[in-house]
């Protein structure tokens, strides 16, 4: 019995130099695997969740039970759905474009699949780290907007065309001001680098943008991101209980279930975004770690005699940071469509051209002043520094105030106008 | 008629239209957040039945006497009253000491309207409803109900005669 143990704890010790024998090719294979797997199950759990969560966290906002039959508390539910899905009547009528129809739900869903890769899930966990991440990602999520228009086109039906049309004029007009609120971010972190603008955000809860820096530019961004993703209170494109379902009307079993996932998708990946931007991404609320300030990595790391694992078990719970986060923003969506109330077509678009652009430039000049001349002041000193952050907060303050007045003077004689032309 | 000129209610408004719409909306948010530690009100049937009157419009049966006999004496006047035609058959005649004896007495559930009718017309306060909703078959002619799947026993119409404050039994 000695003897074995003896010989486990000889095989033990010589792990380190098995793992360091083994040529270059493996640990890069096994890495980028690794990536892979992830960023693709990442995408394909976080749908599946989403899929079981907004239906019992609605139903939660409403007093009932959500999905509780099938399996405990109702977990399998998407599995079911999955099933239900795919073993529908794939309908096509022949006046339909055979081609474009089966092309539209593969054009919404690539380029939000593909995002998967550019949103960093911890420090080394990142499908591809590029120097203009930030672009690329609001460049792949523009392109779903061709799959929407196809979508309505090709199901020849005149409500379908209608809500296509809708849904794209909704998405490209959300663009100006998501894209906007973001500008900030960049210029105080100084990269477009995903992974650069997270760790400048490093060292605690108060040094995350959204909020020691700007909450209104985080705001703008997650309401943009909202209407993006053709959500309630934006969500007329697919308004369930009017247009019948907008551009998903004709399709039915695996074509719906793809716009389906895809919209949970892109709520993963905008939360995920919000996160990433505003929130710190995987960055820990109490400066370093957990792990690491109690040590627990170092420690396991020398149990196991792996040094590898001391990265991992940090990298571990960076996920976890990152996820939890990305939950409660995904929560907050859902939060909203158990709220409010569905924007009509004009409101929808006089919501974004006629307020939240001209908000988000003056968030921009705003934070371009303070970038600029916060470097002049704070060579000032302590003291001037404090002084200008007051300054500039006040000013930032008092010019979103006044801008609200003038939307509601604009809002007073709309009204006016509408009532004085009706009594003649 | 003093209808308010919404022009000038909108005009004496105090408050920017930005901030009461945030106001209202933080409003419905701290609504739709209360009602997250609250029970819920489902009911989850078929586990838990539903708690119902003792009026409930349920399927009709026909009480006996407390001692098992039959307590229709077959005057038809429920497949009179009856709003469905030929719901209710009754074939009924007298035996040697004039007493009246029921040989066939079926309902059609599948046609009846739960109205009641006839449960308000019965001179002896034979033909009940009962609680029971679940009626569902596989078969048209199986939701025909008969003389003995309608008949309660002795016991079981003394039950259902205390439960509703009536005299329990029967001669």
């Amino acid at each position: 019995m000695s003897s074995l143990l003896h010989k486990a704890a000889q095989l033990w010790n010589q792990v380190p130099e098995l793992w360091a024998s083994l040529p270059d090719v493996v640990p890069i294979t096994l890495a980028g695997l690794f990536i892979f797997a992830l960023t693709a199950i990442m995408g394909l759990l976080a749908a599946v969740i989403m899929v079981l969560m907004e239906r019992k966290v609605l139903s939660w906002f409403t007093q009932r039970k959500g999905p509780n039959r099938v399996g405990p508390a109702g977990i399998l539910q998407s599995i079911a759905d999955g099933i239900k899905l795919l073993t529908k009547e794939d309908i096509m009528t022949p006046a339909q474009d055979k081609f474009l129809f089966t092309l539209a739900p593969a054009i919404f869903l690539f380029p939000v699949f593909a995002l998967y890769a550019l949103v960093p899930f911890s420090e080394a966990l990142i499908g591809a780290s590029l120097p203009l991440g930030l672009l690329v990602v609001f460049a792949l999520s523009s392109v779903s907007v061709i799959g929407l228009v196809l979508a309505g086109w090709s199901s020849n039906n005149k409500f379908s065309l209608l809500g296509g049309m809708r849904s794209a004029a909704q998405a490209i007009s959300y663009e100006v001001p998501l894209i906007m609120s973001v500008i900030g971010v960049v210029l105080f972190s100084g990269s477009a680098n995903l992974q650069t603008i997270i760790q400048a955000q490093s060292g605690g809860i108060l040094h995350w943008y959204g909020i020691a820096l700007t909450p209104l530019s985080f705001i703008l961004f997650y309401i943009a991101s909202i209407a993006e993703l053709n959500r309630v209170p934006f969500d007329l494109p697919e308004a369930e209980s009017e247009l019948v379902s907008g551009y998903n009307t004709e399709y039915s079993g695996m074509k719906f279930a793809t716009f389906f996932l895809a919209e949970y998708a892109g709520l993963f990946i905008l939360s995920a975004l919000t996160v990433a931007l505003f929130f710190g991404g995987y960055t820990s609320p109490f400066g370093t770690t957990v792990v690491q300030q109690l040590g627990i990595d170092v420690g396991v790391a020398q149990w196991m005699r792996l040094p590898q694992l001391q990265s991992l078990i940090i990298n571990g719970e960076q996920v976890f940071w990152m996820l939890s986060k990305t939950y409660i923003f995904i929560y907050g969506a859902m939060l909203l469509r158990g709220t409010l109330p569905r924007l009509k077509p004009d409101q929808l678009m006089g919501f974004c051209w006629k307020f939240l652009i001209p908000l988000s430039l003056i968030n921009l000049f705003m934070l371009a002043f303070y970038k600029q001349f916060s470097l002049s002041f704070a060579s000032d000193g302590w003291a001037g520094s404090w002084m200008f952050m007051v300054l500039a907060a006040v000013v930032g303050i008092g010019g979103v105030l006044g801008f609200c007045k003038f939307i509601d003077t604009q809002f007073r004689a709309n009204v006016a106008s509408r009532f004085t032309a009706e009594s003649k | 008629m003093s209808t308010k000129d919404p022009l000038s209610t909108l005009e004496k408004s105090e408050g920017n239209i930005v901030l009461e719409s945030i106001k209202a909306i933080g409003q419905g948010l701290a609504t739709v957040l209360k009602h997250h530690p609250r029970k819920a009100v489902t009911l989850e049937y078929p586990e838990v039945m539903p708690e119902l009157s003792d009026r409930f419009h349920g399927r009709l049966t026909l009480l006996s006497k407390s001692d098992d006999t039959d307590l229709c004496i077959g005057c038809q006047a429920c497949a009179r009253v009856c709003p469905c035609d030929d719901l209710i058959q009754i074939d009924m005649h007298r035996d040697d000491a004039k007493k009246p004896v029921v040989t066939r007495f079926t309902i059609d559930m599948g046609r009846c309207i739960f109205c009641g009718n006839c449960t308000e017309v019965c001179p002896v306060d034979c033909i009940k409803m009962l609680s029971d909703f679940e009626l569902a078959d596989f078969s048209r002619e199986a939701l025909v109900l008969d003389k003995k799947d309608l008949t309660l026993s002795g016991e079981e119409s003394d039950a259902w005669r205390a439960q509703r404050g009536m005299n329990p039994t029967v001669k």
